[in-house]
C-alpha cells in the first residue's frame, strides 16, 4: 500500500520538497539521492493499477518534484528562486523587479559588441573561456553573499549571472554558425 | 476519514489476459516483442523473419499490403514524413524517392502516391502496426490491444501525435510512447543490474539519436538526449547512390540504385570489396563517402555529453543500436573519440523492441524498473519581433508543467494570439511550429489588467497540452488548437470515421463496444462519487451532473447503433472530464481536512481508516 503518497502535496518551497536545506551551495549527491527516492514514490508509472484519485495525486506530486528538481539543478534559477523566497524579484519585467544598474549594463554592452564584431573562431573561443571564468567568479560571490545573508548584493550578482549565461548561449550559437 | 477509491480494479474480467506488447516502429524494419518476468522475446510466426519490412505496396486487387516487395511500386521510409505537411517537406526529403500527391494541401498531412492510390505516413504506419498486432496475436494466441511504441528521441510533438494517431487507426491502445534509445537502455541494463552513466548511440535507417542515461538500482534516468531526424542509413545510401551514378550513362531508377547502394554498404560491413548488380565499391571509397555523416554523428554525441555535463571518460559503456552502427568506420571513429571500443554485443536490430516490451510489462503488471525520461527539444512561445521565449527547456524531466502569465496590450482587447514552437533556434520561424492558439472571450479590461495564465503540460509520452485561465475573473477558457502541422483535425476525424464506417473486422466493432462499456463505467463511477457520504457536493451540482449522465447514457446507445465512433469517443472524454473535476473537488476537500495536522496525525487518521 502506498500510504503517504496518497496525501495531497503540501505547499512547501522547492528545497524542502526535495529534502534539502535552503542554500545556494548545492549538495549534488543528496539532491540526486532524494530525487531518485521521490521518483520511486511518485512516478505515474508506479500507479498504473491504482484508483483514479491516487493516480491524480501521484501525478501532481511528480510534477512538483520535477519542477523543484529542474529549478534547483540550475545555478541561475536556483539563485533567482532563493532571492524570490526572500522577497526579491530579479530578471523579470514588472514594477516589483530589481533593475540592473547602469555600470553593469555598460559592461555587458561592451562584451556584446566585441563579440558581435568578431568572426574569428579563435577569438570567439577566448570570449567563451573568459565568460566561463567570469561566471565561476560570479557564482563564488553569490555563494558568499548568501552565506553573509546579504541578499541585496546577491541580487546584483544574480542579475549579472543572467546576462553572462545569455551571452554564453549566444556565443555558442555564433560559434556553431562559423 | 476515508480516502475514496473510485475505480475498482478489474480483477477477473473473464479468463482472457490483457496482453501488452512492445513495438519498434522503424524506418526500415519493424518488430514486435512481448515480455514476461522481464524476459523480453521477439514475436516471430513460424517460418517468418524476425522483422516486418516497413514498406507498403499494392497487391493484385490494388489493396495496400505490408512488408512485401512486388513488381509494382513500393513506398518506404515514410516514418520520416510523420507529422509533416507538404509545406514542411524540404529539399532533403525531395531528394528522396517519394512521389507526393499534388492534392495535399499545404498544411495537411502530406500524401504519398502509390500507383493509383494515395496514402499518408500516418495511414502507412497504421498498416504496419496492424500487421504487427496480427503477428503478436498469432504467436501469443490471444487478443492484443495494448502496446508501448517506440519513437526516435528527437521526434517532435507533431511526429509523436502522428504516431499516436497511427496506433489508434490500427486499434492499439498506446500505454506509452517511449524513446528508442531509452528502450534500448532498458533492455540492455536489465541483464546485469548496471550502475552509472551509459550512452546509447542509435543510428538507424532514418534517424540518429544519442541518449545519456544514469542507471541506478532499477531507475533508468535519461539525463540528456540529442539527435538528427535526417541522419541514418537512408542518407548513407543516398550518398553512395550519388557516387555510383557519377560516371554511368544509363541512369537506373532511383529506387533501384538505392537498393544497390544498400547492398554494397551491407557487404562492406564485413569485407573490403563489394560487387552487386554491375556496380562495385571498395571499403576505402565507402569510408571517404560516409566520413561527413560519421563526423556529424560524433559531433552531436559530443554536444550531448556537454549538455549532460559529462566527459567521454565518465561513461561506463557506449551501447550501439540500429543497423547502421555495423559500419566499421563508425566503430573505429567512435573508439577514437571515446578512448575505448563501443559495446557492440547487443543485437542492434532487436534491442529496441525488447525494451518496449519490458516497459509494456512494467505498465501492465508492474516490475521494479522505473524509467524517467526528458523532453528532447525546448518548447517556446513566439514573442515580439519573432524571437522565441523558452517555456520548457530541452532535457527537462517529464512529466512537467510550467505556467506563464500574459496580459493584453490594448484596452478592451478580447483575444490574444499565441504561437508555440519547438526547437533550439532563436527565431520562431526557424523552429518547428506546433500550434497557434487564439484565446478568445477575454473579459473587457484596461490594457495590462487581465492576467491570463497559460499552462504547458508535457505528459510522460512527451506530448504537450495547453490550458488557459483568465485569473482575475477565473474564467477558464477552452483553448482552440489549430495545429499548424501534419494532420488537420478534419483529416484525422475523417480517417477515423472512415475506418469505422466500414467496420469490416470484428476488431472495430469490439472497439466500439469497448468505448460504450467504458462510458457506462464512467457514469457508474460518477454516481458513486456523487453519492459518497464523506463529502457532500452542492445539491445543484449533483442534480446537474446526474441529469447529464442520463443524457449521455441515452446518446451513447444511439451512437453505438450508428457506429459513430467519434461521437462515442467525445462522450467518453466529456464524462472523464466531469469525473476528474469531481475528483479535484474531493482532493481539495481532503486537503483542507488535513490542514494543520502533522504527518504523524495524518498517518494515524489514515491508519484508523484502514481498519
Amino acid at each position: 500500500m502506498h500510504k503517504l503518497e496518497l496525501l495531497p502535496p503540501t505547499n512547501v518551497d522547492a528545497f524542502t520538497r526535495l529534502g534539502l536545506a535552503i542554500a545556494f551551495e548545492l549538495d549534488q549527491q543528496k539532491l540526486e539521492e532524494n530525487y531518485a527516492e521521490l521518483q520511486q514514490k511518485t512516478h505515474p508509472d508506479k500507479f498504473v493499477a491504482a484508483d483514479q484519485v491516487t493516480q491524480a495525486l501521484a501525478f501532481k506530486h511528480n510534477l512538483l518534484i520535477n519542477e523543484a528538481y529542474n529549478l534547483l539543478g540550475n545555478d541561475l534559477t536556483r539563485a533567482e528562486y532563493i532571492l524570490k523566497l526572500h522577497g526579491i524579484i530579479v530578471n523579470q519585467d514588472g514594477p516589483e523587479a530589481v533593475k540592473p544598474d547602469l555600470i553593469l549594463l555598460e559592461e555587458i554592452l561592451e562584451i556584446r559588441s566585441a563579440i558581435d564584431e568578431s568572426s574569428d573562431p579563435a577569438q570567439l573561443k577566448n570570449f567563451a573561456t573568459e565568460n566561463q571564468a567570469t561566471q565561476q567568479a560570479t557564482l563564488k560571490i553569490i555563494t558568499e553573499n548568501f552565506q553573509a545573508k546579504d541578499f541585496t548584493k546577491m541580487a546584483e550578482q544574480v542579475i549579472k549571472l543572467k546576462y553572462l549565461v545569455k551571452i554564453a548561449e549566444d556565443l555558442k550559437l555564433k560559434q556553431a554558425r562559423i | 476519514m476515508k480516502l475514496i477509491n473510485i475505480e475498482e480494479r478489474e480483477q477477473n474480467e473473464g479468463d482472457k489476459k490483457q496482453l501488452a506488447i512492445g513495438i519498434d516502429l522503424g524506418t526500415t524494419n519493424s518488430l514486435v516483442a512481448y515480455s514476461e518476468k522481464q524476459k523480453p522475446q521477439i514475436l516471430i510466426p513460424q517460418g517468418e523473419a524476425a522483422e516486418i519490412k516497413s514498406i507498403i505496396s499494392l497487391d493484385k486487387n490494388q489493396k495496400f499490403q505490408v512488408g512485401k516487395t512486388t513488381n509494382s511500386k513500393t513506398i518506404s521510409s515514410f516514418k520520416r514524413l510523420m507529422g509533416k505537411s507538404l509545406h514542411d517537406v524540404d529539399q532533403k526529403l525531395r531528394d528522396y524517392h517519394y512521389e507526393f500527391a499534388s492534392s495535399s494541401a499545404d498544411t495537411e498531412a502530406v500524401k504519398i502516391r502509390l500507383g493509383a492510390q494515395e496514402i499518408t505516413a500516418v495511414e502507412a504506419s497504421a498498416e504496419i502496426l496492424r500487421a504487427l498486432k496480427l503477428r503478436a496475436e498469432t504467436v501469443l494466441e490471444n487478443e492484443v490491444n495494448k502496446a508501448v511504441i517506440t519513437v526516435p528521441a528527437y521526434f517532435d510533438d507533431a511526429a509523436r501525435q502522428a504516431t499516436m494517431m497511427s496506433a489508434k487507426l490500427a486499434g492499439l491502445d498506446v500505454l506509452r510512447l517511449i524513446n528508442e534509445p531509452t528502450a534500448a537502455a532498458l533492455a540492455y541494463g536489465l541483464d546485469e543490474a548496471k550502475e552509472g552513466y551509459y550512452a546509447i548511440f542509435d543510428l538507424g535507417g532514418g534517424t540518429f539519436d544519442v541518449s545519456i542515461l544514469k542507471m541506478q538500482k532499477g531507475v533508468f534516468r535519461v539525463v540528456a538526449t540529442k539527435g538528427d531526424n535526417f541522419l541514418g542509413g537512408d542518407d548513407i545510401d543516398l550518398l553512395i547512390a550519388k557516387y555510383l551514378l557519377k560516371d554511368v550513362a544509363n541512369q537506373p531508377e532511383t529506387q533501384e540504385i538505392l537498393h544497390i547502394a544498400r547492398k554494397l554498404k551491407e557487404q562492406l560491413s564485413s569485407a573490403d570489396y563489394a560487387e552487386f548488380s554491375g556496380f562495385d565499391l571498395r571499403l576505402e571509397r565507402l569510408n571517404k563517402i560516409i566520413q561527413p555523416i560519421i563526423v556529424k554523428a560524433i559531433d552531436i554525441f559530443r554536444s550531448c555529453l556537454a549538455d549532460a555535463g559529462l566527459a567521454a571518460t565518465d561513461l561506463e559503456e557506449v551501447v550501439l543500436v540500429g543497423g547502421s552502427t555495423r559500419i566499421p568506420l563508425l566503430k573505429h571513429e567512435l573508439a577514437e573519440f571515446l578512448g575505448k571500443a563501443p559495446l557492440d554485443n547487443v543485437d542492434p536490430d532487436t534491442v529496441v523492441a525488447c525494451g518496449a516490451a519490458v516497459q509494456a510489462e512494467t505498465l501492465t503488471n508492474g516490475t521494479g524498473n522505473l524509467l524517467i525520461d526528458i523532453i528532447p527539444l525546448s518548447l517556446s512561445l513566439e514573442t515580439m519581433g519573432g524571437i522565441v521565449e523558452k517555456i520548457i527547456p530541452r532535457n527537462s524531466v517529464i512529466p512537467i508543467s510550467v505556467s506563464q502569465e500574459f496580459t493584453t496590450h490594448k484596452d478592451g482587447q478580447s483575444a490574444l494570439q499565441i504561437h508555440i514552437v519547438q526547437g533550439e533556434r532563436e527565431l520562431a520561424k526557424d523552429n518547428r511550429s506546433l500550434a497557434f492558439f487564439e484565446l478568445e472571450k477575454i473579459p473587457a479590461m484596461k490594457a495590462g489588467e487581465p492576467r491570463i495564465k497559460i499552462s504547458f503540460q508535457v505528459d510522460a509520452d512527451g506530448i504537450l497540452t495547453v490550458n488557459a485561465v483568465e485569473q482575475t475573473t477565473e474564467v477558464s477558457q477552452e483553448v482552440k488548437v489549430k495545429p499548424s502541422y501534419g494532420l488537420s483535425v478534419s483529416q484525422m476525424q475523417e480517417m477515423l470515421q472512415e475506418s469505422f464506417k466500414n467496420a469490416k473486422s470484428d476488431m472495430q466493432l469490439r472497439m466500439l463496444n469497448k468505448n460504450f462499456v467504458e462510458i457506462e463505467k464512467l457514469i457508474d463511477n460518477i454516481n458513486r462519487v456523487l453519492n459518497d457520504t464523506d463529502f457532500k457536493f452542492e445539491p445543484q451540482t449533483v442534480i446537474e451532473v446526474q441529469k447529464l449522465c442520463v443524457e449521455m447514457s441515452e446518446k451513447s446507445h444511439k451512437y453505438k447503433e450508428q457506429k459513430d465512433f467519434l461521437a462515442l469517443e467525445k462522450t467518453q472524454k466529456k464524462l472523464k472530464e466531469h469525473l476528474d473535476n469531481l475528483c479535484v473537488l474531493k482532493i481539495s476537500h481532503i486537503t483542507s481536512a488535513l490542514k494543520g495536522k502533522t504527518i504523524a496525525e495524518i498517518n494515524e487518521l489514515m491508519h484508523d481508516d484502514a481498519e
